[in-house]
């Protein structure tokens, strides 16, 4: 049983509803460790801690709009059309213990990600989402991924011994796309957050090969209105995410959700994230995160299609913005002053530059004051998801 | 007050995109323009500004204090390049210095001319190395050959002499510590150069950098494959032209393809018409061209055209690599649909970089290596 939200199966709905699957691997045990196969620790893939906080956050950011799942650092799912229906997560830590504690407070025993419960878990979640035509079906994965011409993604249980073909426990990405064809979703997205730990290693060059878990699409099958797929590319544990919290994929899809991925949607005004917003919002927020945290090799590939879809009505839009001198010297000097009324911020010089925050979209005025050098007056308009703002006085 | 804004744009100015955005915030349209050119936009406020995104990466706000319903842009209500009031973009965060370079370099490129390209003169003149810093070596092979290398911009640089094939696409082959990169490119190249720089944490990164010799497919291509989609419709029109040059016999296929991409990923099958046969039948040894028409048939869903969509798929695979990635990606989709496999396809593609816009792979990794790659098309503003 992998239902993190509702308790109950029988109260999920079937008007029209986002359900979401979410499969978090950190345990690997037969790659490495004490179980590990010979044949499994070739492939020089470790235990994973940030897709386990992955997985917990991406569930709570899902349910943090629900009565009484309220937090103070997520606004969480919003959209009125096509509220929140279902959760379902499958979640292997490495300490083996797979007990969430939702935004309210309750615990919730999910499933581990091993393949049985991983497929156990897809067909749960496919029949929910093939209820209604105008349902959203949302996919997460976070865990260890091999990309050839096709994506793949190991279960917790990938190259366990006993199982005469070893990638048995490995999911078809690909194929499970394709095989969602046949879900009358008419909005589908996927979220493919795998590390890439060892990027094209000499070991796995065999052809991988696993399960689509949905299977019997034809050609001719109408493909969904709208579909998100949406791809991390991180090489290298250190840029796929930190030990204690989420992957930088994670926190980019998540700024991009609440808010910095938002556009006002036509007619309503409302501020609106759909899937094509969502897609261009990820390459620069995951170049800001980039750029922050110093990591060469994390970039991200999103690929919408279709027609654009409303996914979640943030409270309200915002841009991620980087102020600061490309001078370090001066940026030392830097006090800052960044309006639009009624908003105000100041920033004094002792405070970390360059200045990173989040700001309202709008016309803002930023004023640079310095010791040494002659002020600085800027207008900017921010409108992008990300702003950046270097400039050296003279 | 509502109206119709009409913008354009004066002799002197770039193609560029140009954003519509209400006062209070809404984009409200995506018009791509040229010199000469004017198009008009529903808008909610007179006040609404407008945002160009200029080839060079550069987005400038523009806005009328008048709230006038016909503005013309001329080159001269853009600030110079190194102006502070210009918006930076996203682009310009990470690899700042080079990025920022090579578009004020390309800016100044002109599209190949066969006059100048292999001129005799040049063929008894020492190339260049072959060599980036790493120990990379780096071809660039064309359908007459290998393409000669010029002189480098920045020390460190491997660069080509513009190609212009237009029968079918060029390989671009490096090789090593981290393995063989394989690059499929388009037979018309602006500019192409492969540069290894070591990054703070001591790792080589090797980039190849693209410019096609058509700069608003280098731009929609760009935002393609940086899942921009929103502004990528807004070159609806542009691509919509790339397609109808086909017909002419000095046609550039790649730009018309990549107009393609864009119609087939928004499922606009109308816009899609007969030039994505015409595209299969007239240059067949570009696989992206059958794919393309494949796929258009897989969504038209007529039953009775499933051998032909098969026949189309093999041909491609047999043909090779689809030039651009979405293409190797709808090649073994569509592959895989039919029940075919696509694992053959898998081999010779290696493994795919797959936030590159064209086909690359990489092939004979090294255990332990930990030389990246990056493949960039850098020939126009890549959004911000």
């Amino acid at each position: 049983m992998s239902l993190y939200w509702p308790d109950d199966a029988a109260a999920v709905s079937t008007e029209p509803r986002l359900h979401a699957l979410v499969v978090a691997v950190g345990d690997y045990p037969y790659l490495s460790g004490p179980k590990a196969t010979p044949e499994g620790k070739k492939f020089g893939l470790k235990p994973l801690t940030t897709t386990i906080h992955t997985g917990a956050r991406i569930a709570a950011w899902l349910t943090a709009g629900l009565p009484g799942f309220a937090r103070d650092d997520l606004n969480g799912y919003r959209n009125t059309g096509c509220p929140l229906g279902s959760v379902e997560v499958v979640y292997s830590p490495p300490d083996g213990t797979s007990v969430l504690t939702r935004p309210d407070g309750t615990p919730v025993a999910v499933g581990p990600a091993t393949m049985a419960d991983i497929k156990a878990a897809v067909t749960a979640w496919f029949n929910r989402c093939s209820a209604h035509p105008d349902n959203i079906a949302l996919f997460y994965f976070a865990g260890h991924g091999i990309s050839t011409t096709a994506q793949f993604l190991l279960a917790s249980d990938f190259y366990a011994p006993g199982v005469l073909d070893p990638w048995e426990n490995c999911i078809d990405f690909t194929g499970l796309r394709q095989g969602m064809r046949k879900c009358k979703a008419k909005t589908q997205l996927f979220f493919v957050d795998a590390c890439r730990e060892r990027p094209f290693d000499a070991t796995v060059q065999v052809n991988p090969k696993g399960q689509s878990l949905v299977g019997g699409a034809v050609w001719s099958d109408p493909p969904p209105a709208a579909t998100g797929t949406y791809y991390a590319a991180a090489e290298g544990l250190k840029a796929y995410g930190p030990a204690d919290g989420p992957t930088y994929f994670a926190t980019a899809v998540l700024d991009a959700l609440e808010g910095a991925g938002a556009g006002r949607e036509k007619g309503t005004r409302k501020w609106l994230v759909d899937t094509f917003s969502l897609a261009g919002a990820l390459g620069p927020l995951t170049e800001y995160l980039k750029d922050e945290h110093q990591l060469s090799s994390l970039t991200c590939s999103p690929h919408p299609e279709g027609n654009p879809a409303p996914i979640n009505y943030p409270v309200r839009g915002y841009v991620r913005v980087k102020v600061g001198c490309k001078d370090a010297a001066k940026n030392s000097q830097l006090a800052l002053q960044l309006t639009r009324l009624p908003d105000d911020f100041t920033s004094a010089k002792d405070e970390p530059r360059p200045w990173r925050g989040k700001l309202a979209p709008g016309d803002w005025r930023i004023q640079m004051k310095f010791d040494s050098f002659d002020p600085l007056d800027l207008s900017e308009t921010l409108i992008d998801p990300v702003h950046v703002v270097l400039e050296d006085p003279v | 007050m509502s109206g119709r804004l009409q913008v354009a744009f004066a002799d002197g100015m770039p193609d560029a995109l140009v954003e519509v955005v209400s006062p209070d915030y809404e984009t409200v349209g995506r018009l791509w323009l040229g010199p000469n050119r004017a198009r008009s936009v529903d808008v909610p406020s007179e006040m609404s500004f407008l945002r160009v995104h200029l080839p060079d990466g550069r987005v400038v706000t523009l806005r009328d204090k008048d709230g006038k319903l016909k503005r013309t842009i001329r080159p001269g209500d853009l600030p110079p390049p190194a102006a502070a009031s210009a918006t930076r973009s996203v682009e310009r965060v990470g690899d700042v210095t080079a990025l920022h370079r090579d578009r004020a370099y390309l800016a100044a490129l002109e599209p190949p001319q066969r006059a100048t390209l292999g001129g005799l003169e040049s063929a008894n003149v020492p190339q260049p190395t072959d060599t980036l810093p790493d120990g990379t070596s780096v071809e660039l092979v064309a359908a007459t050959g290998p393409v000669r290398r010029v002189p480098p911009v920045q020390p460190g640089e491997v660069r080509f002499e513009p190609t212009d094939g237009r029968d079918r696409g060029c390989e671009l082959r490096l090789k090593g510590p981290g393995g063989r990169l394989v690059v499929q490119l388009p037979g018309i190249l602006r500019d192409v150069y492969a540069r290894a720089d070591r990054t703070a944490d001591g790792v080589w990164l090797v980039s190849v950098r693209v410019a096609t010799g058509n700069r608003p497919a280098d731009q929609l291509l760009t935002y393609l494959a940086g899942g921009d989609l929103y502004r990528a419709v807004g070159m609806a029109d542009w691509a919509v032209t790339a397609e109808e040059m086909v017909r002419d016999k000095h046609a550039d296929p790649f730009a018309a393809l990549v107009g393609a991409y864009l119609f087939l990923r928004t499922h606009e099958l109308d816009k899609l018409g007969d030039w994505v046969n015409n595209l299969a039948v007239r240059w067949p040894a570009i696989p992206d061209g059958k794919v393309l028409r494949a796929w258009q048939l897989i969504h038209e869903g007529n039953k009775d055209r499933e051998g032909e969509i098969r026949g189309l798929l093999l041909a491609a695979a047999a043909a090779g690599l689809p030039i651009f990635r979405e293409g190797l990606s709808l090649l073994r989709d569509g592959l895989r649909l039919l029940g075919e496999s696509a694992d053959a396809l898998g081999d010779r593609a290696g493994q795919v970089l797959v936030d590159a816009p064209f086909t690359a792979g990489v092939h004979d990794r090294p255990a332990g290596a930990t030389t990246q790659f990056r493949v960039a098309c850098i020939g126009a503003d890549a959004g911000g």
